[in-house]
């Protein structure tokens, strides 16, 4: 982010900081769409994915006196949106646990993507299950380290590394299959 | 190129969809609106209930200031009267006890507050006659009459009360 932007990003925070609706509405329009996908990246359904942008907003909007600007307010955001997305799976009662019966083929051998497009890739993503969906966006796109998510969302560090795996394997499966359907 | 590196590198073209902004902006600003207006009431029966106690502490003084005056130029006068308008002031004294108690709405009863006031204006007056022209038997009787008045207000007062408590508990019954 250049300079001149993270002056008018601090004077619109101030503002909203004081109440302002019309610099509030101005943060909104600049990180609702990258807010919405991350969300709706973790929860594959449109309805709650807006559930939770609605409420991360007005939780953020309410609580900005708490962004102290040790980084910047994107990620400060960012994160209330995962948290709320972490907070509305776990109240559907998911327990993330360790993978017993799936057989991980090694990387090495089976790794390579088709280039498709990044379209595409989300999608994928929003089918595969649940808890390896979660551990897949937080490690890979949100660059939360295994000890990190293992915190987050109380498993160990093996659960979420065999989570991954399993999410990068099916993930992997289903962009050679479109590829195939493609060609 | 593995998959991890493929999607990290395409990470900013990911994504892809455009949420309802104008659906969500709405729900957002109204949740935002209502948490202000929130605040705001309850600032503003903070105050109110700031003026209530003010305005009560500032009565009782006014009367427990008077009953001590009024009894002595009473006692001098009249022992029979001084009796009587003791007996008043502890009747006046429990129904603003009572009154303070009450987590009534001043604004419900604001004539009867004004009635108040205008009494205890008089009750000031009428004492200080007593005390510069001395006893009168007219002034003696308007003082009885405006005690028993004034007794009289603030039961019609309480009653209000109760009566406005019924109702809302009638309401939240349906």
């Amino acid at each position: 982010m250049g300079k001149q932007n993270v002056e008018i990003h601090a004077k619109l925070i101030e503002s909203a900081r004081k109440g302002s609706q019309q610099s509030m509405y101005r943060l909104y329009k600049l990180y609702v769409q990258a807010m919405y996908n991350t969300c709706i990246r973790m929860v594959s359904n449109q309805f709650d994915a807006e559930d939770i942008i609605q409420e991360s907003f007005v939780k953020a909007f309410n609580n900005l006196d708490s962004f102290r600007g040790d980084s910047s307010f994107g990620s400060w955001l960012k994160r209330i949106v995962i948290n709320q997305s972490i907070s509305f799976i776990r109240s559907k009662k998911q327990e993330f646990t360790d993978i017993e019966n799936l057989q991980i083929v090694s990387e090495e051998e089976n790794d390579d993507v088709p280039k498709v497009d990044p379209k595409m890739i989300h999608e994928s993503i929003k089918t595969l299950p649940e808890k390896a969906r979660v551990v897949l966006n937080l490690y890979l796109l949100e660059g939360y380290r295994h000890k990190e998510i293992a915190e987050i969302l109380n498993i160990t560090e093996s659960t979420s590394k065999s989570q991954y795996l399993r999410a990068k394997q099916l993930l992997r499966d289903k962009l050679k299959k479109e590829v195939r359907y493609e060609y | 190129m593995n998959i991890e590196e493929y999607i990290r590198k395409n990470r900013n073209q990911m994504d892809v969809e455009h949420p309802d902004e104008d659906y969500l902006w709405t729900g957002i600003s109204h949740s935002i609106s209502k948490k202000k207006n929130r605040s705001r009431f309850l600032a503003l029966k903070i105050a109110a209930a700031a003026v209530v106690i003010i305005a009560l502490s500032i009565i009782t003084y006014q009367v427990t200031s008077l009953r001590s005056n009024q009894q002595l130029i009473l006692a001098n006068i009249d022992p029979d009267l001084a009796k009587q308008e003791a007996q008043f002031q502890h009747q006046i004294k429990a129904y603003y006890q009572v009154l303070q108690k009450t987590d009534y709405d001043k604004d419900q009863l604001a004539t009867s507050y004004k009635d108040l006031e205008y009494i205890d204006t008089l009750i000031i007056k009428y004492s200080e006659d007593l005390n510069t022209y001395g006893p009168n038997p007219k002034l003696l009787n308007s003082l009885m009459d405006l005690y028993q008045k004034k007794i009289k207000l603030l039961d019609r007062m309480l009653n209000e009360i109760e009566k406005q408590k019924r109702y809302e508990n009638a309401k939240t019954n349906i």
